[in-house]
């Protein structure tokens, strides 16, 4: 473990080495994805402007499962956002190196982009949290808060699996990103109370693309809202999906072939 | 006159190409449907959602906001070339200069900007054509209101054809950032977030306040979104077309002098990879 650890921390620094090579661009990386996710809260709090409350939440408690959600995507951003490229290594046979290294081939995957873009988004999530935190019905710290901080772990964690479970498509169909995306299009519900959804979708986003999970229930919870699971469901939830996706990848590497030559 | 009848031959000869090239990867075609689909739903339920308890917003009854959205969801794309494959924009011009293509792209004795525009206008094309299941979706499922009037059709696409060339020559002279700066996706994914805003795709630009309302309106996004939409649907206030059309030719003018202005300019510092 503490090999890993000193592995990932050497990783990290060579990483950012790399990305503060382009300062500029480092930095424009960074604020783009806050950007995004900026217009669309500004959106949102314009329309809470004009209506006060949208199906019983308030602007504040909005903002706190729109930045929570944000944090738990920003956490996968820049830890697992190599997933995405399976497609490309798998199909250009650069996947092999990760079976030549003396380390578990996952944790090579992961370890060797951290993805600056979700600096923007944390930063943006925290902001968005910290300005709610004053404006809602209870005090924001205590067993509160660090319910609230497992709970976006739990969440990043829910991303992390649902991408790692799709990504296993690569070593079948040489093609995990359409499916990927597909998959990962649906947290953008998650933004917003799943209670505003038909119960198809709020079924579907909480036990199938347990997307819900990863926002909305524990805040639900936290603010005593209606259509909130029980508090401990989805960090154990997360924790189990999360345990069975890497289960499930690590039992499907040994169909990878290589493609390359 | 020579040279702009080769450019307009040699441009249009390139859309039945660019057709085949988008159907190349037939399951992105579908998959792309799919999120679409989804985006659909999650803006219909949403709009519902905000006029729980209300019966107008902002002199908006539920049924115009609603469609409005919708409406402004499917024709998002009229605010981007990012879609598939892209004839204009940070990300097209970034791959020209890192690939080394441009060298090759500038020696066509045809202008490329021209061309490129007429590609792109068959890349609208053929993404317009996949909206039709949208619409159908929109019509039959979510029964959100078509307009049935032709003239407001005719409104729509002869402004929607404007507003998009604004934004096509908008996009040219932001893609020249390309030839200077190596950070396109980020200033891409910037300017996504902007048009998203500014062109309405996320709340009716009347809702904003009106200092960014006018700027909003006003803006390459607005102009190729929010005003087209708003000769699409009744109740959502606008200026006569006659107005907006000729708003619409003024900043046509204004952008092709400056994207040719920054173009040139930009064709003088850029150092060309790839060989």
């Amino acid at each position: 473990m503490r090999r890993y650890l000193s592995l990932y921390g050497y990783f990290l620094t060579l990483r950012i080495k790399t990305l503060l090579s382009y300062r500029l661009d480092f930095v424009i990386g960074a604020v783009a994805s806050a950007v995004m996710q900026t217009s669309t809260f500004l959106a949102l709090f314009f329309i809470l402007r004009q209506t006060g409350t949208m199906e019983g939440w308030t602007l504040p408690e909005l903002q706190l499962l729109y930045g929570s959600l944000i944090l738990s995507l920003a956490l996968n951003q820049m830890f697992a956002d190599n997933l995405w490229s399976m497609t490309h290594l798998v199909r250009s046979g650069k996947f092999d190196t990760f079976l030549t290294r003396p380390v578990h081939p996952l944790f090579h995957l992961l370890a060797e982009r951290f993805n600056h873009v979700g600096i923007g988004d944390f930063v943006c999530g925290s902001i968005l949290v910290a300005l709610a935190a004053p404006s809602l019905p209870f005090v924001f710290a205590g067993w509160r808060m660090l319910y609230w901080m497992l709970s976006v772990l739990a969440g990043g964690g829910i991303f992390f699996s649902l991408n790692l479970l799709c990504s296993v498509s690569a070593f079948w169909l040489l093609d995990s990103v359409t499916i990927t995306r597909v998959v990962f299009d649906n947290h953008q519900f998650a933004k917003y109370p799943l209670t505003i959804f038909p119960y198809l979708l709020y079924g579907l986003l909480t036990f199938l693309l347990p997307y819900g999970l990863a926002a909305f229930h524990p805040i639900a919870w936290l603010l005593g809202k209606p259509g909130a699971l029980p508090a401990l469901l989805p960090l154990v939830c997360a924790l189990a999906l999360t345990s069975v996706s890497i289960v499930l990848w690590c039992r499907a590497l040994p169909r990878y072939t290589s493609a390359g030559s | 006159m020579t040279g702009f009848m080769r450019n307009l031959r040699s441009g249009l000869a390139f859309i039945p190409f660019v057709w085949r090239a988008q159907l190349a990867y037939s399951y992105s075609v579908w998959i792309n449907l799919v999120i679409e689909t989804l985006g659909l739903v999650l803006v219909y339920y949403f709009w519902r959602a905000v006029y729980v308890g209300h019966t107008t917003i902002q002199g908006y009854p539920e049924s115009t906001a609603v469609s409005l959205m919708v409406w402004a969801r499917i024709f998002a794309v009229l605010l981007t070339n990012s879609n598939g494959l892209e004839y204009v924009g940070l990300s097209y011009f970034g791959r020209l200069v890192r690939d080394g293509e441009l060298a090759t792209e500038l020696l066509r004795p045809v202008d490329l900007q021209w061309v490129s525009f007429t590609k792109s206008l068959g890349r609208l094309a053929f993404e317009l054509v996949l909206r039709i299941p949208l619409i159908l979706i929109a019509t039959v499922v979510f029964d959100v209101a078509l307009p049935t009037h032709p003239l407001s059709w005719l409104q729509f696409l002869s402004s929607a054809f404007l507003g998009y060339t604004i934004i096509y020559l908008f996009d040219w002279t932001l893609s020249c950032l390309a030839f200077v700066t190596t950070a396109t996706w980020g200033l891409n994914m910037i300017r996504w977030g902007v048009a998203a805003f500014l062109g309405g795709t996320l709340i009716p630009v009347s809702w904003l306040p009106p200092a960014l309302a006018a700027v909003a309106l006003h803006s390459p996004f607005g102009q190729a979104l929010a005003v087209p939409l708003s000769l699409l649907l009744d109740g959502v206030a606008n200026p006569p077309w006659s107005w907006i059309v000729l708003e619409q030719l003024g900043w046509i003018v204004v952008y092709t002098i400056v994207s040719r202005y920054v173009y040139g300019q930009a064709q003088k510092v850029v150092t060309i990879a790839g060989g």
